[in-house]
Formats: C-alpha cells, sequence, structure tokens
C-alpha cells in the first residue's frame, strides 16, 4: 500500500524529482500525485519557467549595455601600475 | 583564408602569455576585451553600480596578481569570471545590509491536509513570448531583486552565473544541502512573485 501524497509534498520535494534524487517509489507516488493534480503539474511546469526567464531577463539587460566605461578602465590600469 | 575560431584562439593565448609577462599592452587589452562581461556579472550579484564597478577593478587586480595560477586548463574567460564572483562575494559581505522581506512570506502556503492556499495555475504564455515585452523583462528584474539577499544571491551563482552546487558551495561558505535548499525556496519564491502577474486569468 502505497500512502498517498499531498500538494505540499510536491512542493517540498519537487526540486529532487526534477533533479532525479527521489528513489524508485518515492518517484512513483510523485508522478501517481501529478496525474491526478493539474494545480501541481502548473506549479512544476511554472517553477521551471521561472528559472528560465530569471537568466533571460538578467542577461538581456545587462550585456546589451556592453562595454566598460572609459574612467574604469584607466583607473584598473593606474591601479595596476601602482603595485607592480 | 580565415577561421574566426582559431583566429579568437590565438589571441587568446597570445593574452594569457603575456599576462603572465605581466606585459601592460596585454593587461590593457584583458580588460576591454572581458572587461564588459565581468562587469555584467558583478552588476547582477550587487545591483549597485560604484560597488559593481570596485569588485571588477577588484577582480582585474586579482587577476594580475594571480596570473601564475592561472593553469591554461581553464579558458581565460571562464578563469576570470570565478574572480570577478569572488570579488563581488567579498564586497557584497563587506556593505551593510538592506532591508528584506522574509523568505517564509514569499513562499506558499498550504492548507492543513497539504492543499494549496492559492491553486497555481499555467501562465499565459510561454516564457519565450513572456519575454518578448520589455515590461514583462523589467517586472522578472524587479521580482529577482525583491528576493532576500542570502536567497537571491544562491539564485544568480546557479541559475545565472551557472556555477555548480560545490562551487556555490564553496564561494558562500555553505554546505551542498545549504546550498540547494536556499536554490529551492528561491526559485519558489521567485515562482510565487511572478504567478501574480503571469498566471493566466481565471474565470
Amino acid at each position: 500500500m502505497i500512502p498517498w501524497i499531498t500538494c505540499r509534498d510536491v512542493v517540498d520535494f519537487l526540486d529532487r524529482y526534477l533533479a532525479g534524487e527521489l528513489d524508485p517509489d518515492e518517484t512513483a507516488r510523485f508522478e501517481r500525485h501529478l496525474s491526478e493534480c493539474p494545480p501541481c503539474v502548473a506549479y512544476m511546469h511554472t517553477y521551471q519557467a521561472a528559472a528560465v526567464v530569471a537568466k533571460a531577463a538578467l542577461r538581456d539587460a545587462e550585456e546589451a549595455t556592453a562595454g566598460v566605461p572609459e574612467d574604469l578602465v584607466q583607473a584598473i590600469l593606474r591601479a595596476r601600475d601602482d603595485r607592480s | 583564408m580565415s577561421d574566426p575560431e582559431r583566429v579568437t584562439e590565438d589571441t587568446e593565448q597570445a593574452l594569457v602569455a603575456g599576462l603572465k609577462a605581466r606585459d601592460p599592452s596585454a593587461c590593457e587589452a584583458i580588460v576591454r576585451r572581458h572587461g564588459p562581461v565581468l562587469l555584467a556579472v558583478t552588476r547582477r550579484i550587487l545591483r549597485h553600480e560604484e560597488d559593481a564597478r570596485d569588485a571588477v577593478q577588484d577582480a582585474f587586480l586579482s587577476a594580475f596578481r594571480s596570473a601564475d595560477g592561472f593553469a591554461g586548463a581553464a579558458r581565460l574567460s571562464t578563469w576570470l569570471h570565478r574572480i570577478a564572483v569572488n570579488a563581488a562575494l567579498m564586497r557584497m559581505r563587506a556593505r551593510r545590509r538592506r532591508p528584506e522581506e522574509s523568505i517564509e512570506d514569499l513562499l506558499p502556503g498550504f492548507l492543513e491536509d497539504g492543499h494549496h492556499v492559492r491553486e497555481p495555475d499555467e501562465w499565459s504564455a510561454p516564457p519565450e513570448a513572456l519575454l518578448q515585452r520589455r515590461q514583462n523583462r523589467d517586472y522578472i528584474r524587479s521580482c529577482i531583486d525583491r528576493l532576500p539577499e542570502d536567497y537571491r544571491t544562491v539564485l544568480v551563482l546557479r541559475d545565472i552565473e551557472e556555477l555548480d552546487t560545490d562551487e556555490t558551495a564553496r564561494a558562500l561558505g555553505l554546505t551542498v544541502a545549504g546550498v540547494k535548499t536556499r536554490l529551492h525556496r528561491a526559485r519558489q519564491a521567485l515562482r510565487g512573485l511572478l504567478a501574480d502577474r503571469f498566471e493566466a486569468v481565471r474565470r
């Protein structure tokens, strides 16, 4: 008899499930819950989407404005000369 | 015949040789070539322009000092990236903390029977579509900014800077289990904040 797991358990163990770290029995219980619980499936999808959009949004902002201000370049080179 | 890959590799080897020989023009070329990416890294971690610039300067000076330690097995860009992450973390430890929300308040709530207090729903569009709009990208960044610093830092190192769990644990002085827990909570909190705007409107 496999005990039921709750939505809370799904959220708590989601990272380990996605990383393939649950044992086969735990995985089976996890997937049985998902097969019957659309909100938890939505949670899993949007949990993964959060990481995807976070990366894209942070990289986009700062690498688009590429370049190092000239005064910073000069400050680094001066500091290097001072110490060498 | 020109091969762009080859040219880049030759340039990189020349820069590394110049770095080890403490050649000023090689050092300048390295600052100009790799500075933009390093500044982006320290900005993402520190979110403060002056601190980010100081950290980039720390990083380059540290790289120039420890040039002999660069084995050449790693790419120059990868080596510099790690140095910049560490320089930014040093600056972060030195500065005063900002007031922040508690992570508990940002985590999902559950009823006594283990059901969600607020049932999660799919988002109104897939990530690529959401990312098309500038307002959405700004909103995503503002949500990341709302994460408590200990959690935000782990999220940035693992999901954005792509350090692995071991590297992140070493850089932050945490256990591997501690990094995993913080990353999971940071992602949960971020998911919740993003859902406020991106969840499909319910009828």
